[in-house]
């Protein structure tokens, strides 16, 4: 497909062209699914998920100062599910705002040695 | 250009040639920023040429060479114009409207300065000839016939008296000259590479005969067809080590070894070998004769006029210079080849041969402060990790002490690096006595965190079972009222961490207490009867040399941590996992950390063992959110690939918060395209779901969900396609890729990204159930402390599953696509991974544009 365009002043054509080109890919991925280009996917790093449904009205008559987390593996790498959750249910009674939790759980995984990029979402439920 | 001049005077006297010949210049063979470089002839002068009697002196006959000069300032400011046109037509065209007189003014203006810097420009390359000129006189002086730079030949002037500096000509192997055509010049590193990079990709993946990564280097330097990988890339270390001491052993300083300056050379005698060429940001670190410089000029300032140091100015590849860039006479100067060799080398050694590769590889060395122990644990913990990795360290593992040197000729720090002479000999002497077979500890000589590395090298974590936290079946609905959980379910939730890893500052004592297990059952300790039942429990089983958690000081990091019980079972170390090793290795493992690692992480797994007791109830209530918030930091990454996102939709009566973090790799592409799209997709998903079906249009959690895993999907087709529902598509534009079409592939090819969201109501009510979606390895934890519980009780109420190609269920799936071209995971160097290679086929759209005047 060829497109001309034409300004007034100056005659100039602006030529687009399709070029097809190979390339390559060369990774081994330590993750079994998330979501990647066609090709990634095609060779099994598919991007089905999982959905799972958590009754949260029978677990806060179980349990008080419950917390949602949701983070990235930077998290995980360095810090284990259980003493996420501590600090969370810990800095929540101290009166910290959730913000500032998602902020000092992200911080103490860089300071624990986590070379990777830190994300965090804390929702404190009631 | 008089200051440069005068420098110079005595070695261009010294080169010019006293034979008299005339210079033929023929087809260009390259051209850089500063200069041409063009295949030539030198031809006797006089008549006739070769062609006169008793002409088999080969002196007499024409020769072909290669020539060389410097831009002429009228070349650089038609080169600047040609350059400038496309980039500020558009402008003129645009600033038309605010009148010709002010486009004329501030053209007028940018004129003057422009040619202020051309003609400095001009300067530039004249100078990086002339220190061209100078090194390769010096070097050919001394050593004449040195096969490792190319033979100067002196300066000669062509027709338009333009002075060019003529070298012999290297040829590729196999050319020749008989067929009369002009032979052709060998070939650069950096175009066998890129010849190694495109064979290795068309070969079929399944053939067991196929090359190895460097088969075209192999062939270029003239290497027998049966040579390995390994025999390549031992002749291609010595060769690189002995052309750039040689220069450095004249106390010349090259300061540009890369691929593209290091041809390679194949002669029929069986010397085959690395010609460094470009010799224009070099430095002679020897004072000119002619100048006063003493030991003392350092003192007085400056660099005491040594050539090609006479300011702090000089043409540098980022990609290879050496972390201190501009190198002092009296602070190890010649050691900065040795980083460009050292990061050349490891680069063919991992087989990081593409154009990406090499920049991405210099940045990540930078990011460790080039310490390959620190870079290597980082590639071995990564989520994609390029390959080429296992063969590397196979080819170490035979040859103890050259991690050493190479991590020694990458050392930040000029003085503390090892010389290319030096290298040159250790290296000989690890080769020597690889062929004598002597045993050489690989700790004692490339240090414990390389020897952990080779000693884990088939071995993995072993397959997890895939279990998650709290997971009710997707197949059970759940009525948005009960009572009480059912038994199976209650059997799901176990609020246990089966397999977790924790992490410790490595300059404090761990204050936990590890043990095999005794088959007497004599231990130094006395458990209490809780922990003895424990202990008992869990070790039940235990093979010979597995280690299992005994106890916890009081006060010590694992208190703090709060994690660990009595019988939890030691996995692994860092990145080694322990097979059943015993606690002596797990004592070595420890120290084997690299120095500058300031954690220690440890990995454990428990048996289930199932709650004792339930907790105390209080009524069952609806959930309201009180309290949100997020944080990302991009940490020790050069850059941000995660997103997330927070956001409340309303619609009527109802309201969501929809919540999720992304994890981006290989770009951001893929995190971003999630994070744009989900919260807008899923409200007009909701909106759909609630028109069509429902009554009332109030949103039950179901629709939730619904609305979730649609706009889920319409996301990640989205991505791949580059086209949304409507069939809208997006093309990005990329200015080096140019466009990619929509429908063909994503933007950036590599870019992937994790997926872990949770939505809920958020309505006055508050919310019965909370709905996750996973797809990576984010995790969504739900959490809260259990009434009535010991302090010690588990915390997590529920949590995903992470896919990893260690999870059994990840590996049946996977091997069940086996026939529909799934790739499968295998166990390399400490962790299980999914290879994901081969070519493809995409289609960019480039847009070029012409102008006529």
């Amino acid at each position: 497909m060829i497109l001309l365009l034409c300004t007034s002043e100056l005659i100039s054509y602006y030529i687009l062209l399709y070029i097809s080109r190979p390339l390559y890919i060369d990774y081994q991925y330590a993750l079994a699914r998330s979501l990647e280009g066609s090709f990634a996917t095609s060779k099994g790093i598919v991007s089905d998920p999982d959905i799972s449904t958590v009754d949260l009205s029978n677990m806060l008559a179980e349990r008080e100062l419950g917390c949602i987390i949701l983070a990235t593996d930077g998290l995980f790498e360095v810090i284990d599910n259980e003493e996420a959750g501590r600090d969370a249910i810990k800095w929540r009674q101290a009166g910290k705002p959730a913000d500032e939790v998602a902020k000092q759980l992200c911080l103490k995984a860089i300071d624990k040695g986590s070379p990777d990029n830190v994300s965090c979402v804390v929702l404190y439920l009631d | 250009m008089g200051l440069l001049d005068g420098l110079f005077k005595s070695d261009a006297s010294r080169g010019t040639a006293t034979k008299s010949y005339d210079l033929v210049i023929l087809d260009e063979v390259g051209s850089g920023s500063y200069g041409t470089v063009h295949l030539s002839q030198l031809r006797p002068t006089g008549d006739g040429g070769g062609d006169g009697d008793g002409g088999d002196d080969d002196d007499d006959a024409p020769k072909y060479t290669i020539a060389k000069r410097a831009w002429s300032q009228p070349e650089l400011q038609s080169l600047a114009e040609a350059a400038a046109q496309s980039a500020t037509k558009s402008i003129d065209a645009d600033a038309t409207a605010t009148g010709p007189h002010k486009v004329a003014q501030k053209s007028k203006l940018r004129d003057t300065t422009d040619e202020e810097r051309i003609r400095e420009r001009a300067e530039r390359c004249e100078y990086y000839l002339k220190v061209e000129e100078h090194c390769l006189a010096k070097l050919g002086g001394i050593k004449d016939g040195s096969p490792y730079v190319p033979k100067y030949l002196g300066t000669y002037p062509d027709e338009d008296q333009r002075n060019w500096l003529v070298f012999d000509l290297v040829e590729a192997s196999g050319s020749g000259t008989s067929s009369g055509h002009p032979p052709t010049p060998a070939k650069s590193l950096s175009d066998i590479l890129e010849l190694d990079w495109i064979d290795q990709h068309s070969q079929d993946e399944a053939d067991v005969n196929a090359h190895h990564h460097l088969y075209v280097l192999q062939r270029e330097l003239g290497m027998d067809e049966s040579s390995t990988f390994d025999d390549v890339l031992d002749k291609t270390l010595v060769e690189l080590l002995k052309t750039v001491s040689s220069v450095n052993d004249e106390n010349i300083v090259h300061r540009d070894v890369k691929p593209a300056n290091l041809l390679v050379r194949s002669t029929a005698e069986g010397g085959s070998g690395f010609v460094l060429i470009d010799f224009g940001s070099a430095a002679d670190i020897d004072p000119p004769a002619d100048s006063p410089a003493t030991a003392f000029s350092s003192v007085l300032g400056g660099n005491g006029g040594r050539v090609g140091l006479e300011d702090d100015r000089v043409a540098l590849s980022p990609i290879y210079a050496a972390p201190e860039m501009f190198v002092r006479w009296d602070q190890s100067p010649c050691e900065f080849d040795s980083f460009s060799t050292a990061l050349v080398f490891t680069q063919l050694l991992f087989n990081l041969l593409d154009e990406r590769a090499d920049a991405s590889y210099r940045q990540q060395l930078q990011d460790v402060d080039f310490n390959l122990d620190s870079w290597l644990q980082r590639e071995l913990s990564a989520e994609l990790q390029p390959e080429g990795i296992e063969n590397a360290i196979e080819y170490l593992r035979g040859r103890p002490g050259l991690w050493a040197v190479l991590r020694s000729m990458l050392n930040p720090n000029p003085e503390r690096r090892l010389s290319t002479g030096l290298a040159l000999k250790q290296v000989e002497s690890i080769m020597a006595s690889c062929r004598e077979g002597k045993t050489v500890d690989i700790e004692e000589a490339d240090g414990k965190y390389f020897a952990g590395v080779v000693d884990t090298f088939e071995q993995c974590e072993l397959p997890d079972s895939g279990s998650s936290i709290g997971v009710v079946p997707r197949e059970e609905e759940i009525p948005t009222t009960r009572t009480e959980p059912s038994a199976t379910e209650r059997a799901l939730i176990i609020p246990r961490p089966l397999h977790y890893v924790a992490t410790f500052d490595r300059s404090d004592s761990l204050g936990l207490l590890l043990s095999e297990v005794d088959t007497n059952g004599e231990y130094d300790d006395d458990l209490n009867e809780e922990d003895t039942a424990a202990w008992i429990e869990a070790t039940k089983n235990a093979s010979p040399g597995e280690v299992y958690v005994r106890g916890v000081v009081g006060g010590g990091q694992a208190e703090k941590i709060g994690v660990f019980e009595v019988g939890d079972r030691l996995m692994g170390v860092g990145e080694f996992p322990l097979g059943d090793e015993g606690f002596n290795v797990v004592v070595e493992m420890l120290q084997r950390q690299p120095p500058s690692a300031k954690t220690v992480t440890l990995h454990f797994d428990r048996k289930s063992i199932g709650r004792q007791h339930a907790y105390e109830r209080t009524a069952p209530h609806l959930a309201k959110v009180v309290g949100q918030g997020a944080w990302s930091a991009r940490g020790r990454r050069k850059t941000q690939e995660d997103q997330f996102v927070v956001q409340e939709i309303h619609d009527g009566e109802n309201a969501a918060l929809l919540t999720g973090v992304f994890d981006g790799h290989g770009g951001d592409s893929a995190s971003t395209t999630l994070a744009q799209l989900l919260p807008s997709l899923f409200s007009v998903e909701l909106a759909g779901i609630l028109s069509n079906e429902r009554t009332g249009g109030k949103a039950t959690s179901a629709d939730l969900r619904e609305a979730m895993e649609s706009a889920y999907e319409i996301t990640c087709r989205t991505y791949r396609d580059g086209c949304d529902a409507e069939g809208l598509c997006t093309a990005d534009y990329d200015p080096r890729e140019g466009i990619v079409v929509a429908g063909t592939a994503a933007t950036d090819l590599i870019a992937g990204s994790t997926v872990a969201t949770a939505v809920l109501s958020v309505t006055e009510d508050g919310a019965d159930v909370l709905n996750v979606l996973n797809c990576g390895d984010s995790r969504t934890l739900v959490v809260g402390r259990p009434r009535g519980g010991l302090p010690k009780d588990s915390i997590v109420h529920f949590s995903t599953r992470d896919h990893s190609p260690s999870c059994e269920i990840e590996m049946e799936r996977l091997a069940r696509g086996e026939d529909e071209g799934y790739s499968q995971p295998k166990c390399s160097m400490s962790r299980w991974r999914i290879k994901v290679g081969g070519k493809f086929l995409v289609q960019l759209l480039f847009c070029a544009f012409f102008l006529f005047l």
